[in-house]
């Protein structure tokens, strides 16, 4: 028994020093968050990469979205991020900042990263500067959700792309003249998140939500005051429900008042059409957001869903550029990954995998192909303060609309606070 | 020399029981340092830095604290509702709890059973079921409006939801509190049952109607139950969290921001881990401050027999 132990020891100690004195072997590590779908499909294209790329070990580290960030937290303290990680908007910036992460450009002018089947707008997301820190994964852009078999029944034509606001308010009276009490037009202004509509606007006057430092909101008075009576005034005249509904309806799609048929439109990201349409059961398709005759620039942009990362401590980052590449560009790849982080980058990789979409990835696919058209470049990543500023931003917001403030004074409130919570991050 | 020999041997079967003693109390013992003390002590140092959960913490001293008593709105409307919150819930929590438990004081049929029913919400009051349920009941479509429509109390225009509703949000929350009413009432029934039979009997031979015996013999009798359950429901109360988390998420307007729930934000939203130590910290000395008052002053109101029967 003794003897059989300690051969078992042995042999275990051999195997974990053995690949060390074979060829070369190359291990890396890579996290991401995401659901079970996500896991199993993203371990399956790892498969496939090891198999083509032999004596390379991917080691991958995979949880939920809390999860991931407290654990990322810890690692970085330890100096041991993996060799790719998955990153978010959110945080880019702070871990770029600290120097965590690897400066993608010179791989992409190297064409070790081939992005040249990629059009700009849907990488340049993973920008800072004139650096790529992160690689766009999937794209996304803001939807307007409607329920076209609704509407033909109404006898009402939906909006076409290129409609303006004014257009947008007449297009809600006219459903507001023939529905029921109890049933709204759209159940809310850009996502139920005035954030949405103030960066919507202040893109069109060729602005961004944020100063480029993030020291500073981006925006005036006046226009906080505008978005503020825009969002006060379609509640008054029930163009969209009230507050109190909103808030009690939460922000996802699910509980959305679309799926209960209480309105006929709503906003949101278009990778969450899908859960809005399972939640339903009836069809429904998406447009893009109003423009502006005013308008410098397109509000609309087309934003990543997540990127991957190359930590910058890695030992590996010519392989680890090469896994990124092969993610962006390989058929295979692609075929097993399904467009499950969003839709993908490359032309060529959509045109692939078109006629393996279900219909509601097929509609996301085309709407995303519009909304390219009347897009962007996406404002620089969000600042550290964002969350912060975000909730105080809601808390204004619910002011104005339960007629606690009027719009002028909640703005004028708002902004310096604002300002004083982001020059002291 | 045996005699040495014999205390050495004593001493050294003594220091064996030693180890063996603190080998039992090993596994507490290593939680509770790891998982007590040390996070303890650690939020006491975060307290004095900027730790924002990704770069490591700096010392700034008792910058902290003095942004949050200087220039900290939402710490002043977190500690308002908080304090509202408790002073509301605790005396109609417990009135509710001993009003059922005297209910219960007299054995009729089927008692035990109504005492366990009335128990349940106390056991899934903290779940997110019941959270999920409290947002049906109250919502703009709820049970509750509803009822209301139903027998004409409202009219269809004025239907709210009650936890969206800035005025009626935290009134939804000390509903729900009130509503687990469970724990205090067993210990009330407890208490109930330790007063002697003879002291109502007394009183009833010198003409005290229930009234009187209530005021005069029920509450002085159980002051000391009552000052636990005060002293427990008020604690709990200053912890509040999970409900306003789930069903109101601190909004509208922060009307329902609890004081652990800011914490919370702070600490694991806006990633200002070092802010939420110190927001902790405050918490834990104001805690500290009111039980010990709390204490003081049950030395006027709370009644121990053991005590009287010395003086």
């Amino acid at each position: 028994m003794k003897k059989l132990l300690v051969f078992a020891l042995v042999l275990t100690l051999a195997i974990g020093v053995m690949p060390a004195h074979a060829q070369e072997q190359v291990t890396l590590r890579i996290s991401w968050w995401g659901s079970q779908t996500r896991h199993d499909r993203t371990i399956e294209a790892i498969k496939l990469f090891e198999s083509q790329n032999p004596g390379v070990t991917i080691e991958p580290e995979y949880m939920s979205w809390n999860d991931y960030w407290i654990r990322m937290a810890t690692l970085m303290a330890a100096e041991q991020l993996p060799d790719i990680m998955q990153q978010d908007l959110q945080y880019i910036r702070q871990y770029a900042d600290k120097g965590l992460l690897e400066n993608l450009s010179p791989y992409v002018d190297s064409g070790a990263l081939n992005l040249s089947d990629s059009d700009p707008a849907f990488w340049t997301g993973g920008m800072l500067g004139d650096k790529l820190y992160g690689l766009n994964l999937g794209t996304n852009s803001l939807m307007q959700v409607y329920d076209a078999v609704w509407l033909n029944e109404l006898g009402i034509e939906m909006l076409q792309p290129g409609y303006t606001w004014e257009d947008y308010v007449a297009f809600l009276r006219e459903l507001r003249a023939v529905l029921p009490d109890g049933v709204y037009p759209s159940a809310d202004v850009v996502t139920n998140q005035i954030y949405n509509l103030i960066t919507h606007r202040v893109r069109q006057l060729g602005g961004h939500f944020y100063a480029e430092d993030g020291k500073s909101l981006g925006f005036d008075e006046a226009l906080l005051t505008w978005c503020f009576q825009f969002e006060k005034d379609l509640t008054d005249e029930a163009l969209i429900p009230p507050m109190d509904l909103r808030l009690e309806m939460g922000v996802s799609p699910e509980m959305n008042l679309i799926v209960t048929k209480q309105s006929v439109m709503m906003e949101t990201n278009s990778n969450q059409l899908i859960s809005a349409v399972n939640a339903s059961g009836r069809p429904l398709a998406g447009n893009i957001m109003p423009v502006a005759d005013d308008q410098v620039m397109n509000g609309q942009y087309i934003k990543p869903s997540q990127f991957f990362s190359v930590s910058a401590h890695s030992a590996h980052k010519d392989i680890a550029v090469k896994f990124l590449d092969f993610i962006t560009n390989s058929v295979e790849c692609n075929d097993i990954l399904l467009a499950e982080r969003g839709v993908p980058i490359s032309s060529k990789i959509r045109e692939e995998l078109k006629p393996k979409l279900s219909e509601v990835d097929a509609i996301v696919f085309d709407f995303l192909g519009v909304a390219a058209k009347y897009a962007d470049q996406i404002s620089p990543p969000e600042p550290a303060g964002h969350s912060e500023v975000y909730d105080l931003l809601k808390t204004y917001d619910q002011n104005v609309c339960f007629g606690e403030m009027t719009p002028e004074a909640a703005a004028k409130e708002f902004i310096p606070k604002a300002n004083d919570l982001l020059a002291n991050k | 020399m045996p005699q040495k020999t014999l205390t050495r041997r004593r001493k050294r079967s003594l220091e064996t029981n030693n180890i063996a003693g603190y080998l039992f109390i090993g596994p507490w013992l290593i939680g509770f340092i790891v998982f007590t003390i040390v996070p303890i002590a650690m939020s006491l140092y975060y307290s004095f830095t900027n730790y924002d959960l990704i770069g490591s913490p700096t010392w700034v001293g008792f910058q902290n604290y003095i942004t949050i008593f200087t220039n900290d709105v939402r710490f002043y409307k977190a500690v308002n509702v908080t304090v509202t919150y408790v002073l509301i819930y605790v005396p109609l929590r417990l009135a509710f709890a001993l009003f059922v438990a005297m209910l219960f004081r007299v054995p009729r049929r089927g008692v035990s059973v109504y005492r366990a029913v009335y128990y349940i919400p106390s056991v899934v009051g903290g779940s997110v079921a019941v959270a999920v349920m409290w947002k049906q009941l109250f919502g703009r479509n709820g049970v509750l409006n509803s009822f209301l429509l139903a027998i004409g109390a409202m009219a269809p225009a004025a239907a709210r939801s009650w936890t969206t509703t800035p005025s009626t949000a935290l009134g939804t929350l000390i509903v729900l509190a009130v509503w687990q009413f469970g724990s205090p009432m067993l210990i009330f029934l407890a208490g109930l049952k330790q007063i002697p039979a003879q002291l109502y009997e007394a009183a009833a031979i010198d003409g005290a109607g229930p009234i009187a015996q209530f005021f005069r013999i029920t509450i002085p009798s159980l002051s000391s139950v009552i000052f636990f359950n005060f002293l427990m429901q008020t604690i709990s109360g200053f912890l509040s969290f999970t409900q306003a988390l789930l069903i109101t998420n601190g909004g509208p307007m922060d009307r329902t921001l609890f004081y652990v729930l800011y914490i919370y934000l702070k600490g694991f939203s806006f990633n200002e881990m070092g802010y939420a130590s110190a927001l902790a910290w405050i918490m834990l000395l104001f805690m500290a401050l009111l039980t010990g008052i709390i204490f003081k002053t049950s030395n006027y109101w709370v009644f121990y027999e053991s005590k009287g029967a010395n003086k």
